[in-house]
Order: C-alpha cells, then structure tokens, then sequence
C-alpha cells in the first residue's frame, strides 16, 4: 500500500491527484484503494480524467447533494426531492450509491478537484465497486463531446440560490414560487436537440416580413424575448433557464450508465484474478443494479449489454459490410483475431449520443439475443432475486420486432424514450405570431432521420405506430398550455394528435380547454 | 451540520397542507396528541410539462382550474409516494384538512368565524388565537379526552402586528402621440429631446418597467411600431390634422376595442392597475374642436396618472387654452419655441413635470 501511494498517476504526462475525505479528514483506506483502482483504469483501460475527491457522506447529507443537483434551487420541488431521497436511503431503496458533483477549486492544493459523493452506508466492497463505476463515469464527462458543452459551474447555483432567497424576503414565498412552478413547466419546452435544427437554408430575399422570422424550438427562450416580465420574474425565468441547460445530459444517459457498469465489470475481472470473493460480492453488485429490466435501470441494462456486444464483436471481427454478407450459419463459425472492442468503444463514447449509439449498434442480432437471455432467465432459480420486474411490455416489444410485427426503429425510439423522458418536440411556426394567440406545434420530422426511405404502406403503418407513441393529449399537457396561458395572458394553441392519429388542436385561454379538429396536426415532414 | 437547502422541506410541507393531501386518522391525531411523531404517505407532487402520454391518461376537455396536481407515473413502483413525519406543530394546519379552515370563511366554519371577529374587532389573529387555545386545551389534557372543541378565553386571544411593505412591482406606460402633418418637419429634433427626457425621468422611477408605446396621428391615427423607434420623430404625412381620432384611438387602446396598428403587439393599455403617462407633441393645429372632444377628453384625463401637452411654434392656441382651462392637477400644458437649447428644454421640462 506505501509503495502504491509513493507512485503516481500520470496522464499524458500530468499528474492526476485523488482522495477520498470523511468531512474534512482524508480517509487513508480508501484513497489507497481509489488510487489503485484509477492506475488500472489508467494504464490498462486507457481513460483519461482529473483530480478527484470521494466525499463520504451520511444518509441526510447525501439526501441534500442530490436534492440540489436536481433542482438547485431551494424551492418547494428541492424539499420534496429531499425527503424522498432520504426515504429510500432510510430503507435501502432503489438505492443511490454515488453521485458525480460539480468542479470545485481546492485553495490548500491549488488544483480543481471534481467531487464525488458516495455514501457511507455503503460496505467496503460496493464502496470500490462504486469508485471503479465513477472513473467511468468521469471519463465521460472529461471527453464526450456533448458532455464537456454541458456547463455545470456550481458558484453560479450558489449565486441563484442567494438570489432566489433574496427574492423570497423582499417579494413573498407564493409568488416566487408560483412563478417558479410556471417556469418548470415553461422547461420541457427547452431545444434540447439544437443540432438537429441547423442546417437548415437562408433566404435573403422574396419574403415578407414575418414574425417569428424561422421556425422557433426554444419555446422557453421564446417566450423570455417576447413577453413583458418585470425584473424580478425575468431574472427567476433566465435562472431556471440557465439551470436547465443541464438537461442536455439526459441524451448521454445509456452512454453513461453503460459505460460506467462496463468499466466496473472490467475492474472486477481484475480483481478475480487475486481476490476472488471481493470480486464475487462486486460481480453481485453489478448484476443486481445491470441486470434488472425496468425503466428505471434500464440505461444500465441497455448500455451494459451493448458495450460488451460491441466488445465481443469488434474483437472477433464480427463487424462490417463484408460480415453482414454472410448467411447465419457463417456468421456463428466466423472469427477473426481482431481485438479491437476496447478502442472501438473508447471512440464511441468520445463523440456519441444515445440516439446515434442505439441507432448504429442495437441492430436486429442483438434484440435477438437480448431475447434469448431473457427467455433463459425468466426460468432460473436466481431470477427470484428480481422476480417480478420484468414488464412484460418491453419483452413483448421486442419479441414483435423479432416477428417483423413491429418496425426495429420503433422499438428503438420506445427503448430511448422509457430509458429517459426526452419531452416532445413543439416549435411555434413561422410567421405564425401576430400577437392574438401563440400557436405550438409538435414536431416529429426527427422521425425521418433514422427510418430511411419507407414505401408508402410502410410510411402509413409507421405513423399510425408512432401516434401512439406520440399523442400529447393528456392531462398534464393540457395543464401545461392553461400555465402557458396565464403567462402570455393570450390563447394557447398547440396542434398535435389523437392516439388514432387523426390532427388534433387543443385551445387554452387560462382556465378553459377547447378540442378540435381543425389544424394540421403534427409536423412529419422535415 | 449546515444546511444548504434552508427552509424547502418546510415549503413543501406547506404546500401539501394547502392541497390537502394530507388525511389523518382519529388513531393519528391520538399518537400526535401523546407527543409521537406520525409517519404518513402522499402522493409524489409534479410539475406539469407539455409530454407525451403523461400519465397514460386521455385529458378531459373541462378540467375547470389550471393547475391540477397529479400522481407521478406508475411505473416505479413505490417510488409514487413520500413519506412525511406529522408532528403537534402542525397541526392547526391539519384542523384545515377538516373543513376547519379559519383563512377563508366558508359553510361550514361561519358560525366559528362570526363567533370570533363579532366581539374583538378584525385585529384579531384567528390562526394564532386557535393556536394558542389548543396549546392550552393540550397542557391541560383538555384536548385528550373531550378531542377537538372551540373554547376561546381572553388569555388566548393574539392580535395581529401590522406590517408595512413595500410593493416593488409597479409600472408604467408612456404613451407618446405625435402630430406628424407637414408643418411639424422642422421640430423632430425638439420633440425627440424632450420626449427622451421624460421617458428617462420614467425609467429612474419606474426601475425600468416602462413600456413605451408611439401614436402618430394627422387627421387620422395610428400605433406606430415601436421596433423602428428611431424612425418615429422623422415621420411626415400629408394631410389636415385633427386631435380627435388621435385621443379616441388612446380610449379605444384602454378600453380593448380595434384600433390602427403597425404594431406586432396588441397589448390593452391597463390603466387600472398600472400608471398610464400621455405625452401629446403637436403645433397645435386642429381642425376639429367640436364638444365631442371636449367630453372625450373628460373621460381619458381620469385614467391617466399624468398627462403633457406640449404647443411647439403655435399656429393657433384654441386647443392650449382648452386643456388649460380644464383645470385637471395631472394635466400640463406648455407653449415653447423650437429651440433645443438647454436652457429652452429645462424651463419646458420644468413646466411639465411640476
């Protein structure tokens, strides 16, 4: 152990430090193993991070941390956040193991550290298995191109809270944090798609004045430019703006989660070699929380899978135009010493998002196997273990995505979409504001890009598929337009669908809802 | 150990209160009477956004008040629920989960209600006042064995300490009419100083909530887009000029009717709640001065918090001496030279805003 600590980490030849602290004494057991668990993700795995601290913190302070990662303003929503995770800790549900914090400067080491919670209920073994996951989860954050355009600078939230509770003395608890409540729903209409809405052409000339000039997908910046907020509220609404910029994140989530169970899995085959009850505990560690087919896990469950598919794949050779030629019983013979699964994978969590993950690797062999592992489980002793969680619907998706019942794209589209509520797409027209009225309109022209070119027939049974998937007439949409409503204090129009896919145009002035079908329903046309 | 997140466990607690959400049982109300801390479930409150398939519910067309709360989706389980302590602090506000609600008098709790305001005057604080009864009703076991009785004594009674508070949120609009006929060429210059003087004698007092709005008006009237605004003092149309569509088009704004406009916005002028500034720039030309105007005018000048008059190079006085005689206290008229100097604009501004 004296002789690990005396080493150091380098990477690309700058030394990496790494601690683990209980308040603010340094816990020497477990920065000992934290720094021989970052010299093999180093030096065998190839990741790539900086400092970092492992923050060992009771059930309440934890509760806290992720409380204000989630909503870091000290509103009503961050006290519920509170409560319940302190709940599920109390009785070790659905369980937080750590939690990957913002950037901090440590002004004793002069070096920026990132802090990493982690809970000291913990045992010792979840404990390295925890540190092992977050190294993954870090070199994520320090690589992936998505990931590092995400700014997290947690002076700024401190900053916001100060002022919102300023607010709250000088104005009064209820309005401020009315207003906040509008200013999440007024959230879900964020771009979190920016790049899908670029390349799209200028006119210079021939057209008449119109407002908005392009179609506009920020529906929350939108109404920030276009309605008359005093101050105060226009500075609540461009805080909780900014705040939300973080959920760029949640399109990162399988590549995440995946890639940190990978890495952990790697660690604890390490660890097999010279300590084989540590790693049989860890092993049972990864299994419970990447083994588990609900919604929740679900981005663990995916992302695990798929990185050692495309593992086992890539250093067999099992990958290209020419393998794909081969009829199957070729391909189960077919094998090629590559070993390449590791770079691949180091690629693709360098400049990937989920879409483009599941699009280009979840191909139609590997539902196929995800099937048969299934099947296989759901008849052995150990799935008692988790018995019950499967939902039935998932298994049943993809087994129809396997009797071409069900377009792959789909299925894929229902995977992402359970895996994470990426909110509906809603853009307000060209030219379509005059001041009367704001009219929305969903978007599903993203629809086009990963389908290719359809007949007709298929085009037809695919956006019949999809309306299911895709209608926004319910509850908590039509509460969302009397909210828009109040604050334009005009109509709210929004043009989506029914489950039959029939159009459909929801009318709010504030109070009232009003249904027809009139309007063109959504855009499927890109 | 600190506490970054203050007081949001206790905001919320508050929030579940108000929805009542919240139901206990007589078994409950026992334990919290013995001094226990009674652990209850409630549903997992939401903010509601634009989604799909939220809730896996179809919205009904008349779900009358905006903001309904709901259960989170079921899909997680246990996850739906959060577990909340109730403890003898609050439960004044469980007394509302009753139909006990002392803030806002209702059916049920009239009686209640008159009962305590008839004798001791509105100072009174009834939340207080019960709190202190059943404070006393507890320490004497009072409450253990009869339950929950209304029974105020003098010594229970608390009064209300009166707060004064400042309201930051006010604001204003400034709307700038403007005779743009031929004969005002010359005085764009003029106008322009002194209309930006006021408007940033506005901004200083208003803390910049100040939403400007431009008429220009010959023997016709219009909104003028306030994008362009820098256009505004160099426009000129032909014409004869008239006061009356310009004054009318200022009524048809307040009361939300049609008006003329090459504004994007068609915003109500609301001169109930918020302070409403006239500024009329004209050379006091008008060929329409009929007693319509004068009755017109007599039902605008009491919207508006102040209004300015200002004759540049009078061609005739008529309509100077109209407004004058009015004897309005929020109405100013001046006469002035076209002369931009300082000590021209100080002497008009002088005038006009004193």
């Amino acid at each position: 152990m004296a002789r690990d600590s005396l080493e150091k980490l380098l990477i690309d030849g700058k030394e990496v430090k790494i601690k683990a602290t209980h308040g603010s004494m340094i816990d020497k057991r477990y920065t000992g193993e934290a720094k021989k668990i970052a010299a093999f993700m180093i030096n065998k795995m190839g990741l790539s991070f900086g400092n970092v601290e492992f923050k060992i913190l009771d059930n309440e302070e934890f509760a806290e941390k992720v409380a204000l990662y989630g909503t870091p303003l000290p509103s009503w929503e961050a006290g519920q956040e509170k409560i319940m995770q302190e709940d599920r800790m109390k009785y070790r549900q659905g369980v937080l193991y750590e939690m990957v914090g913002h950037k901090f400067y440590d002004p004793v080491e002069k070096e920026e550290y990132t802090a990493v919670y982690i809970n000291q209920n913990d045992t010792y073994d979840e404990v390295l298995s925890v540190m092992a996951h977050v190294y993954g989860h870090l070199h994520i954050q320090y690589n992936n191109k998505l990931a590092k355009s995400i700014d997290s600078n947690s002076d700024k939230h401190a900053y916001y809270r100060d002022r919102y509770r300023e607010m709250e003395g000088r104005l009064d608890i209820k309005t401020v944090e009315n207003l906040y409540d509008y200013a999440q729903t007024l959230s879900g209409l964020l771009d979190i798609f920016p790049d899908f809405h670029k390349n799209k052409k200028n006119e210079y000339y021939g057209r008449e004045k119109e407002f908005p000039e392009e179609n506009v997908y920020d529906v929350y910046k939108f109404t920030l430019e276009n309605v008359r907020f005093n101050p105060w509220e226009k500075e609540l609404l461009e805080v909780v703006y900014d705040i939300n910029q973080l959920v760029k994140g949640a399109r990162i989530k399988i590549l995440h989660e995946g890639f940190a169970t990978f890495v952990e899995d790697k660690y604890a085959e390490e660890v097999a070699k010279y300590d084989i009850d540590t790693a049989f505990k860890m092993r049972k560690g990864i299994l419970s929380v990447a083994d588990v087919l609900s919604p929740a896990q679900l981005p663990y469950y995916l992302g695990f899978r798929l990185f050692k598919d495309i593992e086992k794949r890539w250093n067999e050779g099992k990958h290209g135009v020419l393998y794909n030629l081969l009829s199957e019983e070729q391909k189960r013979i077919y094998m090629k010493r590559e070993n390449r699964g590791l770079s691949e994978i180091l690629e693709i969590v360098k400049s990937y998002t989920d879409w483009e993950f599941i699009f280009s690797y979840a191909d139609l062999d590997f539902f196929k196997s995800l099937v048969k592992e299934i099947e296989e489980k759901k008849n052995m002793v150990i799935d008692t273990l988790y018995g019950g969680k499967y939902p039935d619907y998932i298994v049943e998706m993809i087994k129809a995505a396997q009797n071409e019942e069900l377009d792959p794209n789909i299925l894929r589209f229902q995977l992402l979409l359970e895996t994470e509520n990426y909110g509906p797409m809603v853009y307000v027209p060209r030219g379509s504001f005059k001041g009367d009225k704001l009219l929305l309109r969903q978007d599903l022209s993203f629809l086009n890009r990963y389908t290719g070119k359809l007949s007709d027939k298929q085009q037809k049974e695919f956006e019949k598929q999809s309306s299911q998937m895709f209608s926004l007439f319910n509850r908590l949409t039509i509460n969302s337009l009397h909210r828009l409503s109040k604050l334009w204090k005009i109509p709210v129009e929004l043009e989506t669908m029914d489950s039959d896919g029939k159009p459909l145009t929801l009318t709010s002035d504030g109070t009232k809802l009003y249904k027809s079908n009139r309007g063109e329903g959504p855009n499927f046309s890109e | 150990m600190t506490s970054e997140l203050g007081d949001a466990e206790d905001k919320y607690r508050r929030k579940i209160d108000e929805e009542d959400d919240l139901i206990l049982t007589s078994v409950d109300i026992k334990d919290i009477n013995d001094g226990k801390t009674v652990i209850k479930s409630i549903p997992v409150k939401i903010n509601p956004t634009i989604s799909y398939n939220g809730l896996n519910q179809e919205g009904d067309g008349d779900s009358g008040d905006g903001d309904g709360e709901g259960d989170k989706n079921g899909g997680e389980g246990g996850d739906s629920k959060v577990k909340v302590g109730v403890d003898k602090r609050r439960l004044k506000q469980m007394m509302e989960n009753w139909g006990l609600s002392f803030t806002k008098p209702g059916k049920k709790d009239r009686k209640l209600y008159r009962l305590l305001t008839a004798e001791n005057g509105i100072d009174e604080n009834q939340e207080k006042t019960i709190e202190a009864m059943l404070d006393r009703q507890m320490a004497t076991g009072y409450f253990a064995k009869n339950g929950f009785k209304i029974d105020i004594r003098d010594e229970d009674i608390r009064y209300n300490f009166i707060e004064e508070r400042l309201i930051p949120n006010l604001s204003a609009t400034f709307i700038i009419m403007r005779d743009v006929s031929g004969s005002m060429e010359p005085y764009g210059e003029f106008s322009a100083t002194i209309a930006g003087l006021i408007e940033f004698w506005l901004r200083e007092k208003y803390e910049n909530t100040v939403k400007i709005r431009y008429i220009a008006h010959t023997d016709d009237a219009f909104e003028f887009n306030p994008a362009k605004r820098a256009d505004f003092f160099k426009l000129v149309s032909g014409g004869g000029t008239a006061f009356r569509p310009a004054y009318n088009l200022v009524m048809d704004m307040m009361d939300g009717k049609p008006y003329a406009s090459q504004s994007p916005y068609r915003e109500r002028v609301d001169y109930e709640s918020e302070d409403v500034f006239l500024l009329h720039i004209t050379d006091g030309e008008n060929s329409d001065t009929g007693p319509e105007l004068y009755g017109m005018l007599k039902k605008l000048f009491p919207r508006l918090t102040k209004a300015f008059y200002l004759q540049i190079e009078g061609i005739s006085d008529e309509f100077y001496k109209m407004v004058s005689s009015m004897g309005k206290e929020n109405v100013s008229a001046v006469k002035s030279s076209n002369d931009v100097s300082y000590g021209n604009v100080k002497k008009v501004l002088d005038k006009l805003l004193n």
